[in-house]
């Protein structure tokens, strides 16, 4: 006759799947809630890099507009030189141009455009002309009303 | 009892770090529409600043602008004398700010998006002498430029309102 033994270890077998199945849940959802952070986190970074990067770049062809429009009101002969920073912000490569139209709307800007975006700021005559260079420094001069960069 | 436990702990903590979440979230946004009307007004100011100075500073390119087309003036301008202005000048000014708002506005870097202007030219007494009336539509972010000069051997008030409509 087989004896009746009841098997202490067995409550103690239930406890240790129930367990590895709390564990499991709690990583998973864990991996979840990781993931979607990182994810809204990169966005966010994302976001604020392209910020930093329209506010130099803005900045910038503010720094090269006022100038120019400072030195073509202060009359012939006035003259200003300007820094131009290499890049933007996080090392982001841009480009710098005077653009003049004869017709349309903003017939004088300085432009500034990056990979991701553009930006100008208006100059106050369309006689102007010249090349800006990233990293260089541009001398600005007034000549009878006309703007030169060099 | 004890999986009751567990996601009753599970929901309060999932709870607590959405609302976590959410906050710094919110806030990020909030700061950044701050950020971004307090660029715009910066640039607002700067716009009808410079614009002004132009009007005051320079006397245009060529400086006899008011016999030519639009599209051959180089740069607009009203200044008789330092500090003076040539009233034939800001006339014909006040008429294109009025009616024919692209030559007023590419000229003097107000030709933006979204961008809006008004300009007048009132005496000491606050009584418009030339132009429209200076205001801006409320609910608007607005910059106001002002500057004094003579006319006509009078102290008058140049008044340049710019406004982005949303």
């Amino acid at each position: 006759m087989t004896p009746l033994i009841r098997r202490p270890s067995a409550p103690a077998t239930g406890g240790r799947g129930q367990l590895s199945m709390d564990f499991l849940i709690t990583i998973v959802v864990a991996l979840v809630i990781f993931l979607f952070l990182m994810q809204a986190f990169e966005t966010r970074q994302a976001g604020v890099r392209e910020a930093q990067n329209r506010l130099d770049a803005t900045h910038t062809a503010e720094l090269v507009a006022d100038s120019a429009n400072a030195v073509l009101l202060a009359g012939s002969g006035a003259g200003a030189l300007v820094a131009l920073p290499s890049a933007l912000q996080s090392n982001e490569p841009y480009t710098a141009n005077v653009t003049v139209n004869a017709t349309g709307p903003d017939v004088a800007r300085i432009d500034v455009a990056w990979s991701n975006g553009f930006v100008s700021r208006p100059l106050l005559t369309t006689r102007a002309s010249g090349n800006l260079t990233p990293g260089g420094t541009v001398n600005i001069t007034n000549t009878n009303g006309s703007l030169t960069f060099a | 009892m004890r999986g009751q436990t567990f996601a009753v702990d599970l929901a309060l903590a999932l709870l607590l770090l959405t609302f976590l979440v959410i906050l710094p979230t919110s806030l990020a946004e909030q700061i950044e529409r701050t950020v971004g009307v307090r660029e715009d007004t910066v640039e607002l100011q700067t716009a009808a600043n410079t614009a002004l100075d132009a009007l005051l500073y320079s006397p245009g390119d060529p400086s006899n602008w008011t016999s030519l087309n639009c599209s051959s003036v180089s740069a607009l301008g009203a200044q008789r004398r330092r500090g003076e202005l040539d009233a034939s000048k800001l006339a014909r000014l006040a008429d294109y700010a009025a009616n024919d708002s692209g030559c007023f506005t590419n000229r003097l870097g107000l030709e933006r998006p979204n961008f809006n202007e008004s300009f007048g030219v009132y005496a000491l007494n606050g009584s418009l002498v030339l132009g429209s009336n200076a205001t801006a539509p409320t609910a608007n972010e607005s910059a106001v430029g002002e500057r004094n000069a003579i006319l006509n051997n009078q102290l008058v008030r140049l008044k340049l309102v710019v406004w982005i409509t949303q």
